[in-house]
């Protein structure tokens, strides 16, 4: 009986764990700012999410070498342009070190129906360090002047003891850091 | 120089209608003051209600839910989370600490929380206030409890006292619902007022949640003949199960993005783990409408003082008509009755600018107390915010151009009007 309950468990909980999938919204993005402290010389991280019809402009595997070479260029714009995105404020002279830029699929739902859905999304990671404090200092962005597909952004602010967020709309809004 | 002499003799000679248009005007700049406080108070006590925490850790649901049943003690979870997980991520290298509560059960209407003892050393809030006993100490053994403040108020219990824990969410009267009769809990210790959600709620061992339940089998209490007795059940001889979320705080913050997204791709069990700042930031959103209701209503209150104002200056004019004659007649020219009328408003506005924040001061000192202790709103004793500023300079400028009405008045007023016998 116990075994049988087991097996149920394993049935309805695995496949439920497999077969989530994250929200897929074009046209918005999201990023996660953390910085250990707002004090001295920070050093932080900096992530980046958004469905890759934002940035590459498809979403499709990438197969032909144009399409290639389409991903890499837009990678390569990401990584050197991130900080007219994500705007530190120049007092603290922030330096922006991209990690990884990667285009991956999410999900191919219906292709075993026959169709060729599928979903893929830009992740980046970039390290930050400023070479002066970020104490009473405010973080701006401008996302639509490199990416004009990315209008809605969900920008999360983690320092110190400092959890902040703002619903960044066509690149207006401010995240304060406290002092 | 002289016109600043004037203004203030002019009003020290009508000094009982300047103290009521000080006084009018001080009031209202104390509410707009007082209510922007109260305001910047409520959304800082709000968010401060649980410091120092970088995740909550729950079964995947929404966001709002877990925060509301982990920090608010409102609603219930949809799922428990299994102890083994609960212990995966309590032993994560980058987990500095971790404080598990197990939900469910109730005491007269307070909600009853199986913790364990990093609740009492870890837990804070209003940024780094930690748990504090009012009286005795922690709960160390299977059936003992700690009250949280409210708790030991409403229900007049100290320690010592015996207390039934009672089966699922029941109202403050409980009836219908099935206690746990045969273990009662001992009250060893009263938790410090907190003016947080902490003040509501009981505190137990985790051991203590599932030994009321060591009996039970399927959801029902144990057949006559087949209770285990509170005796025999220790601390070593109880099997935690399962619990409902977990408080965590990574190493570093830097940690947090990471660890909180392995928790949401954990394939274990489905989980998700949120940042209690950017969630009561989310409710807070969604709730706020109320303070924009009473900065409205305030800013209404402050349109009348000013008005009041203005009618106390234009009413005075007509008193003060041969005053304005005569110094029209000894050569004071157009500018200088408006200048002084101008002046006389100013430094009304500014008086009750000053009235109004001593006053806002001297409240707030006097009701500090009184108002965390009913309310749990803890108003920080502070000067005007940056929007407290901005409004006490609006109404400043705001007396200044209201003066100008009655100075045209008074420069309109003829001279031989002013001097005539008829007056």
């Amino acid at each position: 009986m116990r075994f049988a309950l087991v097996l149920l468990a394993v049935g309805v909980i695995l496949p439920a764990q497999t077969r989530s999938r994250k929200a897929h919204e074009h046209g918005s993005a999201k990023v996660n700012i953390a910085f250990e402290t707002a004090k001295g010389a920070p050093k932080g991280v900096v992530e980046f999410e958004s469905p890759a019809d934002s940035v590459v402009g498809f979403e499709y595997e990438a197969k032909t070498p144009a399409d290639k070479a389409k991903v890499t260029a837009a990678l390569n714009t990401l990584k050197a342009r991130f900080g007219e995105m994500v705007i530190f404020p120049a007092a603290a002279a922030c330096k922006l070190t991209a990690k990884s830029a990667k285009m991956a699929a999410e999900h191919h739902d219906a292709k075993q129906k026959g169709k060729q859905e599928q979903h893929s999304e830009v992740h980046a990671e970039f390290d930050i360090q400023c070479a002066e404090p970020l104490s009473g200092l405010e973080i701006r962005f401008g996302f639509t002047k490199v990416f004009p597909k990315i209008h809605d952004v969900d920008v999360a602010l983690l320092v110190g003891e400092q959890q902040s967020s703002a619903d960044v709309e066509n690149d207006k809004g401010v995240l304060k850091i406290a002092k | 120089m002289l016109l600043l002499s004037l203004a203030y003799h002019s009003l020290k000679n009508r000094v009982l209608t300047t103290a009521l248009t000080v006084f009018s005007i001080g009031l209202s700049i104390a509410l707009l003051i007082g209510v922007e406080n109260v305001r910047v108070g409520a959304r800082e006590s709000f968010a401060n209600t649980i410091s120092q925490t970088d995740l909550i850790v729950g079964a995947r649901g929404g966001s709002l839910q877990l925060l509301l049943y982990t920090v608010f003690r409102i609603g219930s979870a949809t799922n428990n989370i299994s102890y083994e997980t609960y212990d995966h991520w309590k032993n994560h290298p980058a987990v500095a600490w971790t404080i598990p509560y197990s939900l469910g059960d109730s005491h007269r209407g307070f909600r009853v929380v199986g913790t364990d003892e990093n609740f009492y050393k870890h837990y804070r809030y209003r940024r780094d206030r930690s748990i504090e006993f009012a009286s005795g100490r922690a709960p160390a053994d299977v059936f003992e409890t700690a009250l949280g403040s409210d708790v030991a108020r409403d229900l007049g219990y100290k320690t010592g006292d015996k207390v039934v824990i009672t089966h699922g969410v029941a109202s403050a009267a409980g009836r219908g619902i099935l206690d746990h009769k045969d273990k009662p809990f001992t009250v060893t210790g009263v938790l410090a007022k907190t003016a947080t959600p902490v003040d509501r709620s009981l505190y137990i061992p985790l051991e203590g949640i599932s030994a009321v339940h060591i009996d039970w089998a399927d959801g029902a209490p144990p057949m006559p003949g087949e209770e285990v007795p509170a005796e025999k059940i220790t601390k070593q001889s109880v099997k935690i199960d399962q619990i409902t979320s977990f408080l965590l705080r990574s190493k570093s913050r830097i940690d947090t993005l990471r660890l909180q997204r392995e928790i949401s791709t954990y394939t274990e069990e489905p989980l998700q783990a949120i940042i209690p700042g950017l969630t009561l930031q989310e409710l807070w959103r969604t709730i706020g409408y109320a303070e924009d209701a009473l900065t409205v209503v305030t800013f209404f209150v402050t349109i009348v003082g000013l008005l009041g104002m203005l009618v106390s200056l234009y009413t005075s004019l007509n008193e003060r008509r041969r005053e304005m004659a005569i110094l029209r007649a000894i050569g004071a020219g157009p500018a200088k009755i408006i200048s002084l009328l101008v002046l006389e408003s100013f430094l009304l506005s500014a008086a009750g600018c000053i009235l109004g924040v001593g006053l806002v001061y001297g409240l707030s000192i006097t009701f500090q107390p009184i108002v965390e202790q009913h309310f749990g709103l803890y108003v920080p004793i502070q000067g005007p915010t940056p929007t407290g500023w901005i409004y006490l300079g609006a109404v400043m400028v705001a007396g200044l151009i209201i003066g100008f009405i009655p100075a045209w008045k008074a420069y309109r007023n003829t001279l031989s009007d002013g001097l005539s016998v008829r007056l």
